[in-house]
């Protein structure tokens, strides 16, 4: 049996996204972070539909963020977190539409800023298609790194991530015991994420 | 150094919604004194993505902690700081790249101990100075730079093999790699060639 | 077990790793630096100087169940990126164009040219000193060349791994070459069950058919250490003194590159020889590159 949530994601996956929830209201900025790391790549996607500009849709990204932290007060788990996380990336987004209608994009450029946003705007300039590129080449790389694993490592993790399935449905299917799909899955990921790590480690890493 | 797989694997797991509360509650906790771990989270969640064919985009490098910044103090002007961030992080590399130009080109003042590369006592003074003449420092920090040799693609073609074959020598590594991504000498630089058909040497 | 004995146990184990005293013999040294060149996993940025500039690159070495992966992106000048993957060999550039890519075969030859015994025939090996290099304490080897055919090399070896911090490539003159010196670097040991392709065999292989190819001029030391596999008639011979390393391509019907060009240490010679057309290259000078390739041919 298979338990999906409204949004589409398995319950395991919506009850982390809760557990992380009550530690953030419960002062834990570190727990806003993982939910940060495990969502920005979609609140970036929703946000590029409406935003058409590289850097622009970064910030305006980080707003909904930002948004979403000062609002988890209210958030009572009554939805999947990324349902509610959702509407406020689209709403955010709406909403800086409507503000750059009502003023001029330049207006409060300062000039000692203007060394700076001439910069950002090179960078802005060529980075998309590199950017485009980097994903083409991290598909890639994921794909490769699945098909080359061991049968038994490549069943497990396409079980769990493309299926969806629990560790419990997996060692059902696997005739394995659960710690045994924990490690598997666990493998897995560690050599997908050998074949990606290079490929993100750039010049902007922290 | 590298965290123990038995934490990565409990990471692992709480990606899946399959670790204990009590397991999750002491991982979250190492979460601030192993930075790793938030990256290789990201990471995980970045190729579960890729294999669900989500429509998602790639941030910037350094996305995760701009928020985590603005967290910090909301009061600042938050415009394009991701962009501000990595652009001083080039300028950073920028400028070590110019000192290092700088240590090398210039030739040391007084006793000849001057801040270069190498600090190591034997160095001599003409250590210092690149086989090839260079202008000026402040003309080659400052000019645009020379443009570089066309690409041959039989020649590309020629380092790359060759650097995948060396690349278990002694020297080996990511170091023969370094001749296949470094610009190509300019061809304005010809190589003079001593005795092209000198006698074979003795063997 | 008795309280006393426990307690020696204990400091015994903290003490040994703490204070073993690195080997400190230079052909041992260099031993360490080819392990954790191929044994590491490593992020970092380094400046590369050469023919007159500088370049700026970063470089990323991740080790998996099927071998090691890296990538090197130029942080200067035009972006050039080499990506090395268990599945192929690639350089790019701008816009990930690719200039230039090699199969499976090229990027994996199991690591086989270290021989500590050619380090002695044909470099004077010496400890130069101690130094710093991005923030990790070195220690400084010497390989100096016993004759003017080869280069000499100053290597700049971390303490704690024995990985490769600086190095610096000379003429036997002492005219240095290049130089290369990480300002930024983040070392990891392998993870669990990672292939490193560490050099296992010293020893030279001998290629299964010999190459119909020779070069007489060949300078002494240099052995045959593999004969990788190419299309079709090419050619390509792998020869080695233990510390250079240079290749030799021969294409039947092939044209390219006729005389000389060089990156930093690396120098390439052209020319056509005996209804073929032969590359050499090689961290040698390239007097020596040249008079390699001058002496190609047919053996038989």
């Amino acid at each position: 049996m298979r338990l999906y949530s409204a949004s589409g994601l398995r319950m395991g996956e919506n009850e982390v996204d809760h557990a992380l929830v009550k530690r953030v209201q419960g002062g834990e900025r570190g727990a806003f972070d993982l939910l940060v790391r495990k969502y920005q790549h979609k609140v970036i996607g929703i946000i590029s539909r409406y935003v058409h500009d590289w850097a622009e849709s970064q910030d305006v990204a980080q707003e909904a963020f930002v948004r979403a932290y000062r609002a988890i007060g209210n958030f009572r788990g009554e939805s999947a977190f990324y349902t509610w996380l959702y509407k406020i990336a689209t709403n955010t987004a709406k909403n800086w539409l409507v503000s750059q209608g009502r003023r001029p994009p330049t207006d409060d450029v300062q000039v000692d800023d203007a060394e700076h946003l001439e910069a950002a705007g090179r960078l802005r300039d060529s980075s998309t298609p590199e950017r485009e590129m980097v994903r083409q080449e991290i598909e890639a790389a994921v794909t490769a790194a699945v098909e080359a694993l061991p049968e038994e490592l490549k069943l497990a993790i396409t079980l769990r991530e493309v299926d969806g399935l629990s560790y419990e449905e997996i060692a059902e299917s696997m005739s394995c015991p659960i710690g045994t799909v924990r490690s598997r899955i666990f493998r897995a990921r560690e050599a997908i994420d050998q074949r990606i790590r290079p490929l993100l480690s750039d010049t902007e890493a922290e | 150094m590298s965290i123990d797989s038995k934490t990565l694997e409990q990471l692992s797991a709480l990606a899946d919604g399959e670790l204990g509360p009590d397991e999750t509650r002491f991982l979250l906790r190492r979460l601030d004194a192993e930075p790793e771990l938030a990256a290789r989270w990201q990471r995980y969640h970045l190729a579960r993505a890729c294999l669900r064919r989500e429509p998602a985009l790639l941030p910037d490098a350094a996305f995760a902690a701009a928020v985590s910044a603005r967290l910090v103090d909301q009061q600042r002007p938050a415009a394009r700081r991701s962009w501000l961030r990595s652009a001083a992080g080039g300028a950073i590399a920028a400028g070590v790249a110019a000192m290092a130009l700088f240590s090398i080109a210039t030739p040391p003042q007084g006793d000849g101990t001057g801040p270069v590369l190498s600090s190591v006592a034997p160095v001599r003074t003409n250590d210092l100075e690149l086989r090839q003449p260079v202008q000026r420092v402040s003309d080659r920090v400052w000019a645009p730079l020379p443009v570089s040799a066309p690409i041959d693609p039989q020649l590309e073609d020629y380092f790359l093999r060759h650097s995948g074959a060396a690349a278990s020598a002694p020297r080996g590594g990511f170091v023969p790699y370094v001749y296949v991504v470094a610009t190509p000498a300019s061809a304005a630089a010809p190589i003079p060639l001593r005795e092209s058909s000198a006698p074979p040497p003795a063997q | 077990m008795s309280a006393p004995r426990l307690v020696l146990v204990l400091l015994l184990g903290i003490a040994g790793p703490l204070f073993a005293q690195p080997a400190q013999e230079p052909a041992a040294l260099l031993e360490r630096m080819v392990q954790a060149l191929q044994g590491l996993e490593y992020e970092g940025t380094f400046v590369y100087v050469h023919d007159g500039r500088v370049d700026s690159v970063h470089v990323t070495r991740t080790l998996g169940p099927n071998g090691p992966m890296e990538r090197l992106v130029t942080l200067s000048g035009d972006r050039r990126e080499v990506l090395r993957e268990p599945g192929g060999l690639r350089c790019l550039t701008r816009g990930g164009t690719v200039v230039a890519s090699a199969g499976a075969q090229a990027a994996s030859l199991p690591g086989r040219l270290a021989n500590l015994a050619q380090w002695r025939e044909h470099y004077r090996l010496s400890i130069a000193g101690t130094d710093r290099v991005a923030g990790y304490e070195a220690t400084v080897v010497d390989a100096a060349p016993l004759d003017s055919l080869r280069y000499g090399y100053r290597l700049w070896l971390d303490r704690a791994t024995g990985m490769l911090l600086a190095s610096m490539v000379r003429e036997a003159s002492g005219a240095p070459v290049e130089q290369l010196a990480f300002t930024q670097l983040r070392l990891q040991q392998a993870p669990d069950g990672a292939t490193t392709a560490t050099p296992a065999d010293a020893s030279p292989v001998q290629p299964t058919s010999p190459s119909r190819w020779r070069a007489v001029a060949m300078p002494a030391g240099f052995t045959l250490v593999s004969r990788v596999p190419a299309k079709g008639d090419s050619e390509h011979l792998l020869y080695s003194d233990g510390l250079a390393s240079v290749s030799i391509y021969v294409e039947p019907n092939g044209r390219g590159l006729v005389g000389a060009s060089r990156r930093g240490a690396v120098n390439a010679f052209g020319r056509a020889a005996d209804g073929a057309h032969v590359v050499v290259i090689g961290d040698l000078p390239a007097t020596t590159v040249a008079q390699i390739a001058e002496s190609v041919g047919r053996g038989d």
